[in-house]
Order: C-alpha cells, then sequence, then structure tokens
C-alpha cells in the first residue's frame, strides 16, 4: 500500500482510531493484523518469507541469549546466514548469475544456470537489516531478547516503518510497543504536520521532478548536456523528496499513534563535506553499516591501509545494498573514494583555504563547501539514477555539449533543456521552497516556530501547504523509489 | 482514580483535532465546486457532448479530440448511422488508427475504444444487433488481455445495460463482470480531474463547444477523430523512432503494465468469446480475428518472462476459435510472422497504420 494512494487515506484514520479505541492490551493485534494488510496489498505471497524471518531471528536471538559464551556466536551466524541468503535469493541472485554467465560466455564455456523468475519482495532489504540489527544488539548484550514472539514480529513488521525504514534499533523501539499511549493533542497534530510535509515533498516535489528526470534518463541518447545536467539537478533533489517525504510520513503516522521512531534525514544538501553528507543522509542505514560493519572491520582504528580498505568495503557494500546493478556498485565506491580523497587532502584544503584568504571568510568559504559537495554528490547520483553503465557514461561524456544555444534568447533557453517554461519555473519555485525551508530549519523546528506565530500566520501556511498538493501534487500513484530496495 | 479526566482529556483532544480537520473543509469545497462546474471531461453534465461529437462524425466532418467518454460516442455515433458498415473494427487503440482507406471503397467504420475489453465488445456490438446494422465483416482485435479476468482498468460503465442485454443473448451467467463505480463518484474529489480543470478553465475555455473542435483536417499536432470513427494520431507520436527508442518504449510499456499480461486464461471469457463468435455467424457476420503484432522487444520480452505465458495461449486460443468457427485470422503477436520491423511502430504496443493496411492486404482479409 503506498502512502500516496487512496487506501492509505483510509486505512491510516481506521487503523488510528481503533488504536485509541481498543485498550492497550489489544494494541499490539491491531498493529500487527494493520501491519500485515499493508503489506499484503503488495503481493501477498510475500508475507511467508517476512515471517520466516521473524521465526529464525526470534527463535536466534532467544538462544544467542541462553547459550553459553562460546555458542553464542554460532546461534548468531546461523541469524545473519539465513537473513543473507534470503536477501541473497531474492536480491542479487540474477545479479551474480548473469555475471558469471558474462564470464563463462567470454571464456567460451556452457553456462547452464538460468535467471530465477522471481520478484524482490518489497522492503526485503529494510526488514531484514532491522531484524539483524536485533540479534547482533541480542548477542552484544545490549538488549535482551524479546520473549513475546508477536511483540517481536510487530517491531520487523510495524507498518510505518515496514517497507522503507527508518531502519529502526531495538532499543528505541521495541520497549515502545509494552508503552500506553494516550491520544495527545499536541503530539497527533504535529504528527500530521509532518505527514503533510512529507506527502508534499512526495507529491509535489517528487513527482513533479520526475516527469523531466524519467525522461531524460528514460533514453538520454535523445539528450545533450544542459538537459542532462539539469535532469541530474532535478534528481538530486527529487531522490531527496522522494525518500525525505516517505520517512516524514512513516515517522508522522507513528507519532500520531504515539511512537518515536529515528530520524533520515537532517537536510543532506547543506553538508560541508562527504562525511557530514553521510551522517544527514538516510541516517538509519549509515549508522546501521558504521555500528555492524565499519567498527567490526576496526573502524579507523586500524592501519591507514585497513582504514582505506574499510571505507571503500562499507561504502560498495552500501551501494550494492540499494540495488543488484553495477551502477550501484560504482556510486557506493565513488562515495567511498570522495570520502578517502578528502582525508588524503586534508591538509592541503587546509593551507589553501588560509593562504586564499578564504578561511577568513566563514560565509564564503561555507557556501563554497556546499556548492563543492552538493556538485560531487549530483555526480554520484548519474550512476544511482542511470539504468546501466552505458547510459551512465553517456552521461557524463555528453554533459559538456551542447550548450552553445543557452544564451541566445528566452526560447533558446528553455529549448535547450527541453522542457517548457511554465515547467522549468514552477521545479525551480519548489526547489526554492525547499531550501528556504530548510535554511530557516537552521533555526529550529519550523512546526515550533509557525506556534509561536499568529493564528492567520500559522493557518496561511498550512492553508499553502495543502493547496500546493491539491494544484501541483502529481495524481499518478508514483511509488516511492526506496521500495525497490 | 485518574483514569476518567484522562479519558476526558483525549475526547477533548479528539474533538480539537476535528476541528482543525473542519477548517480545511473549504479546501474540499473548492475541489468539488471545480469539478463540478468546470467539468472537463463531461461526467456531470456530459450526454450532450457525447451526443454532439457523434453528430459531428456522422455529418462527415472529423473532430479535433479531447478526453471524453469513448464509450459514450460509440453509443450515439451508432445509433446516427443509417445503414450497416461494410466493415467494422473493433479493438483497442491498437486497432484504432485503421479506417477507410485501408478497405478503399468500402464503407468502414471503426468503433475501437481505448483498452478495449470483451465486455466493451459485447456492448458495442449490442448496440450495432439493436438498431439492426450489424456489419458484413467484423474485424475483432483479440488482444490477450481480453482473457484476463483480472485487468483493472475497466471503462465500460455508460455501455453496461448494453452489455448486459448481449450477455442475456448469449446465455451467459450474471455476474462474470462487476458494474464498475461510476466516474463521477469517483472524480468529484479527485485531485486529478481538479487539476484538468484548473488548466482547462486557465486556458479560458470554459465553453463545452470549445473543448472539441469541428476540423476537415485529417493529420495535426492533436489527436483527431476522423468521420469513419478512426483515430489520426498527433504528427508528434508518428516521427520516425529509431530501434532503440522502439526497445525502451517496450520495456517502459511492459513494466507500467506487467500486470495486464501476467494472468491466467479465464474460461468464463473463453466461453464467452465461443458464444459471441457463434452468435455473430448466426447473424451473417463474417467475422476476422485480427492479432495485432507487439514489436520485437515486447515480444521477446513475452517470451523471457514465464509469467507471460498467457499471451503465447491467448494466441493458441484465439487460432483455435478461429479454426473452429473457420474465420480469418489477420496477424500475429510475434511480429516476425509478417514481417514487421520496429520502425513499422510508433511505441512499444502500437503498430503504424501503413503496416497494419500491409498486414490486411497481405491476408486479403476482404474477400
Amino acid at each position: 500500500m503506498l502512502f500516496n494512494s487512496l487506501e492509505f487515506l483510509i486505512f491510516f484514520p481506521v487503523v488510528t482510531t481503533l488504536y485509541f479505541v481498543l485498550p492497550h492490551g489489544w494494541r499490539w493485534a491491531l498493529l500487527l493484523i494493520a501491519s500485515c494488510v499493508f503489506y499484503m496489498a503488495f503481493i501477498p505471497a510475500y508475507i511467508l518469507v517476512l515471517f520466516v524471518l521473524i521465526f529464525i531471528d526470534y527463535f536466534m536471538a532467544i538462544w544467542v541469549e541462553e547459550a553459553p559464551d562460546s555458542k553464542k556466536k554460532h546461534f548468531l551466524i546461523i541469524s545473519i546466514l539465513a537473513t543473507c541468503t534470503a536477501l541473497f535469493i531474492f536480491k542479487y541472485f540474477n545479479f551474480f548469475n548473469a555475471n558469471c554467465q558474462s564470464i563463462a560466455h567470454f571464456i567460451g564455456w556452457n553456462y547452464p544456470i538460468g535467471a530465477l523468475q522471481i520478484i524482490l519482495p518489497i522492503g526485503l532489504s529494510f526488514h531484514t537489516f532491522q531484524s539483524l540489527a536485533y540479534v547482533i544488539e541480542v548477542y552484544k548484550g545490549k538488549q535482551k531478547a524479546e520473549r513475546n514472539f508477536w511483540i517481536y514480529s510487530l517491531y520487523v513488521m510495524f507498518y510505518p516503518q515496514l517497507v522503507a525504514g527508518p531502519i529502526e534499533r531495538p532499543a528505541n523501539l521495541l520497549h515502545q510497543f509494552y508503552e500506553i499511549h494516550h491520544f495527545e493533542y499536541q503530539r497527533v497534530v504535529d504528527g500530521l504536520k509532518l505527514m503533510a510535509w512529507g506527502m508534499f515533498k512526495k507529491i509535489v516535489i517528487a513527482d513533479r521532478l520526475a516527469l523531466y528526470v524519467n525522461q531524460v534518463y528514460g533514453d538520454p541518447t535523445d539528450f545533450k548536456g544542459p538537459s542532462l545536467a539539469l535532469a541530474t539537478f532535478f534528481f538530486a533533489f527529487q531522490i531527496y523528496c522522494d525518500f525525505s517525504g516517505y520517512s516524514d510520513i512513516a515517522i508522522g503516522a507513528a507519532q500520531v499513534m504515539g511512537f518515536k521512531l529515528m530520524d533520515n534525514f537532517n537536510r543532506p544538501y547543506f553538508s560541508k563535506s562527504v562525511v557530514e553528507f553521510w551522517k544527514r543522509w538516510h541516517i538509519s542505514l549509515s549508522t546501521w553499516f558504521r555500528d555492524y560493519v565499519y567498527i567490526p572491520l576496526g573502524g579507523n582504528r586500524v592501519s591507514n591501509q585497513k582504514f582505506y580498505f574499510n571505507i571503500m568495503i562499507v561504502f560498495i557494500i552500501s551501494g550494492l545494498w540499494h540495488g543488484a546493478n553495477w551502477t550501484y556498485i560504482i556510486w557506493g565506491a565513488l562515495n567511498g573514494f570522495y570520502l578517502l580523497f578528502a582525508v588524503w587532502t586534508s591538509d592541503l584544503r587546509s593551507n589553501i583555504r588560509e593562504r586564499t584568504g578564504l578561511a577568513r571568510h566563514k560565509n564564503l568559504l561555507e557556501i563554497w563547501q556546499i556548492l563543492i559537495i552538493f556538485l560531487l554528490i549530483c555526480f554520484s547520483w548519474i550512476f544511482f539514477r542511470a539504468q546501466n553503465l552505458h547510459d551512465a557514461i553517456y552521461i557524463i561524456t555528453q554533459l559538456p555539449h551542447g550548450w552553445h544555444h543557452l544564451g541566445l534568447n528566452q526560447v533558446a533557453f528553455y529549448d535547450t533543456f527541453g522542457l517548457h517554461r511554465q515547467d522549468f519555473m514552477l521545479s525551480a519555485a519548489l526547489i526554492g521552497v525547499l531550501m528556504i525551508v530548510h535554511r530557516a530549519q537552521n533555526h529550529g523546528s519550523i512546526r515550533h516556530m509557525l506556534a509561536q506565530r499568529p493564528t492567520w500566520v500559522r493557518w496561511s501556511f498550512y492553508y499553502m501547504l495543502m493547496l500546493g498538493i491539491v494544484f501541483w501534487g502529481e495524481q499518478g500513484r508514483n511509488a516511492f523509489i526506496y521500495f525497490q530496495f | 482514580m485518574d483514569v476518567e479526566p484522562k479519558f476526558s482529556s483525549e475526547i477533548s483532544s479528539v474533538g480539537k483535532v476535528l476541528q482543525k480537520f473542519f477548517c480545511f473543509t473549504p479546501i474540499l469545497l473548492l475541489i468539488f465546486l471545480t469539478n463540478y462546474f468546470v467539468d472537463p471531461a463531461f461526467l456531470y453534465h456530459g450526454d450532450g457532448y457525447a451526443q454532439r461529437v457523434a453528430r459531428i462524425l456522422t455529418s462527415g466532418h472529423n473532430v479535433g479530440w479531447v478526453d471524453c467518454d469513448e464509450r459514450l460516442v460509440q453509443k450515439y455515433y451508432i445509433n446516427d448511422l443509417k445503414a450497416s458498415p461494410d466493415v467494422l473494427i473493433l479493438g483497442s487503440s491498437r486497432s484504432m488508427q485503421i479506417g477507410e482507406d485501408v478497405f478503399h471503397g468500402l464503407k468502414t467504420v471503426n468503433s475501437s475504444v481505448s483498452e478495449d475489453l470483451l465486455a466493451d465488445d459485447l456492448g458495442i456490438l449490442q448496440i450495432y444487433d439493436e438498431k439492426g446494422i450489424l456489419p458484413k465483416v467484423l474485424i475483432l482485435e483479440a488482444s490477450p488481455w481480453m482473457l484476463n479476468a483480472q485487468f483493472s482498468r475497466k471503462k465500460y460503465q455508460s455501455i453496461y445495460p448494453d452489455i448486459w442485454v448481449m450477455s442475456q443473448k448469449l446465455g451467459v451467467r450474471d455476474g462474470w463482470i462487476s458494474k464498475p463505480v461510476s466516474p463521477q463518484y469517483i472524480n468529484m474529489f479527485s485531485l486529478s480531474y481538479f487539476q484538468s480543470a484548473v488548466s482547462l478553465a486557465l486556458e479560458q475555455r470554459h465553453d463545452h463547444k470549445d473543448k472539441f473542435f469541428v476540423t476537415d483536417e485529417t493529420a495535426g499536432d492533436y489527436r483527431i477523430k476522423l468521420h469513419d470513427g478512426s483515430l489520426s494520431w498527433p504528427t508528434q507520436m508518428l516521427v520516425a523512432k529509431t530501434d532503440e527508442q522502439i526497445g525502451r518504449a517496450a520495456t517502459q510499456m511492459l513494466s507500467e503494465n506487467r500486470k495486464d499480461y501476467e494472468f491466467h486464461l479465464d474460461n468464463a471469457r473463453m466461453d464467452i468469446m465461443d458464444k459471441l463468435i457463434g452468435y455473430l455467424q448466426k447473424k451473417g457476420v463474417d467475422v476476422v480475428i485480427f492479432l495485432p503484432p507487439y514489436p520485437e522487444e515486447t515480444y521477446k520480452q513475452f517470451l523471457l518472462n514465464p509469467k507471460m505465458r498467457s499471451v503465447f495461449d491467448a494466441e493458441v486460443y484465439f487460432r483455435s476459435l478461429a479454426h473452429k468457427y473457420h474465420l480469418k485470422v489477420a496477424g500475429s503477436y510475434n511480429p516476425l510472422m509478417y514481417g514487421f520491423k520496429d520502425a513499422d511502430f510508433l511505441d512499444g504496443i502500437h503498430a503504424r497504420k501503413e503496416a497494419l493496411g500491409r498486414l490486411f492486404k497481405e491476408e486479403n482479409v476482404i474477400k
């Protein structure tokens, strides 16, 4: 079930009303049933895959906790293997197989294994990582194994964050299913406002930008540098608004019922370094990789070579997590390289800043850094969005071409981009609005800022938000990009 | 002791939230009133529009076309026809381009409607039958989704009574199709309908007369419904495309419409198809089963995806049906059977008119 669908518009108020009407003892059952209904709206049969994994991890965590120290690791490994096997079969087998096939073909071998005809269960990468976090935390002794099977199932399946995160940690979420949540006006209204803002980002900004991005990236050979650059620029905002919009709706929906989910985005395009970007982008995944891959590998408390290796391996796995395609792997590796490059050139850049006097102009330096990081991230999005490596390389090589008509006149300007003036202006205005809101968030939460304003200011803002959705929201029931992961 | 106060404070919170929601009712009202009064697709003030379009067509002129209920236009159009057509083409947008220029010298009518289903065919043929003007030759498009009981987009609301009558004539049990919810209800608060209404209002085309226009041109930058019922696509769509573009269009079409092709042949629909052919033959209609080819890339993806196996089963079924009733078959989903190349297609599903004309000529479908 998509958040931006009529079904959810009915589902959410019904479930929320029932949640508050039912006595506390029954609420977990309602949420579990609602989560099953929500998940089964996609491909019903795949709930079996989900329950098999829940079943395995539920028992493994208990056994990890109860086993003597020498045997704990065995159960942890079984759990990790089971989860990774499911991920491999559904997500990576065909990619792996196709590559083996190519190699076999190259060396003239007959390769008999065909592709599996299966569809990736929705949200598999998200809920498997959430389950793994739970078992690992139990193994580390930081989390008690949950004895109630249904509560554990709910931890994995809680519908607001089931299919695209935030990837929760047991310490944050599990105990909340035991707490009594009352219908508190301020919390409910704040949650609804967050949902409305998320919906605005998704259907007004992301889906509108997607129209142009899909056209260009659907067949990049039809376009030249300006269009390719603009589509990449738009994609940077599309994917941000799409995914952070989803996260806002998820966090808001949970908040209405009294649950607090972790933040997933913190205005990433205002980052002044790549490291900062990754602390602000898809925070629940970045911290997952930090805690369960990077630190166990030794983090930065190792030799330089091992540190470089650790960084690259984490980013390549992160790329692979997004999808079984070389484009994602290169996207991950490129981001890893950015980070290492930043480490290698740290002193040099500091010297340049001092010598040019840029270090004394903090605002200018900040703008410069934000711009550079944004451009680097945009460049990496080319690999993320392109359908294949061939397209990505075509886009990169064509970027410098076709700019000469741009300055001729206004008609030539829009023709060069292949975009109507009205669409261009609207898209630019929407990105502008987003940036203004983000800039204002430097001074605190917009919701709190608004709360201190007169009623007419607050309501003008709410009305503009709703009218924005009504007038410019794309109504094509476009799925969220991260659903495919 | 403190349960009561907590409960009453919750009730008061609910009241406050509902009050806030109530403050947004002007927006709902704005949507409803705009949708109702601007009414871009004539859902609420629509009968006259469809009737006028039909009148213009039957009077021999063409219509610059704007979205509207095609089935309703067909109903009026057929009722305005004076005599049986020599050739009737019935199908989806894949057959819509076929007109009288393909069958020179014969009175040709195209009653195809977008996303045509078996139910639509029954309804439209019933209107012809009731008027007593069933065609001499019926070219009946047999696209695979016609046998897909789960096909989600059903547009036959306005000819539902005719479908029901034809179903009774064929002795088909009630309940094989459900009556779709009226688009009038669905679109009452629809945001996409609202946006269409606003852009229409901004273009200052408030008057219904301006929503289509009479023309004698047969091609233009817009869709033109020709007087024989066929459709002339906008010239932009007719531009020559590379093989790569057609390949990409095919991939996109299948990713958007995957479920249309992933199905099992529905026994009820096969039975109805069988009965319909039998009925038409009894009425003296010479039926030609038309299997419109798909581009090579689309067909290749059918081959690669076992879930789309039914596409081939559908072709086998339609051919066996033709064999049973000694019907002619024109075309095949397989483009190579008739030497169709990517250049013969407009996108991932629609063949060019010239290519289809060539196919009908080769098959000599009209004796």
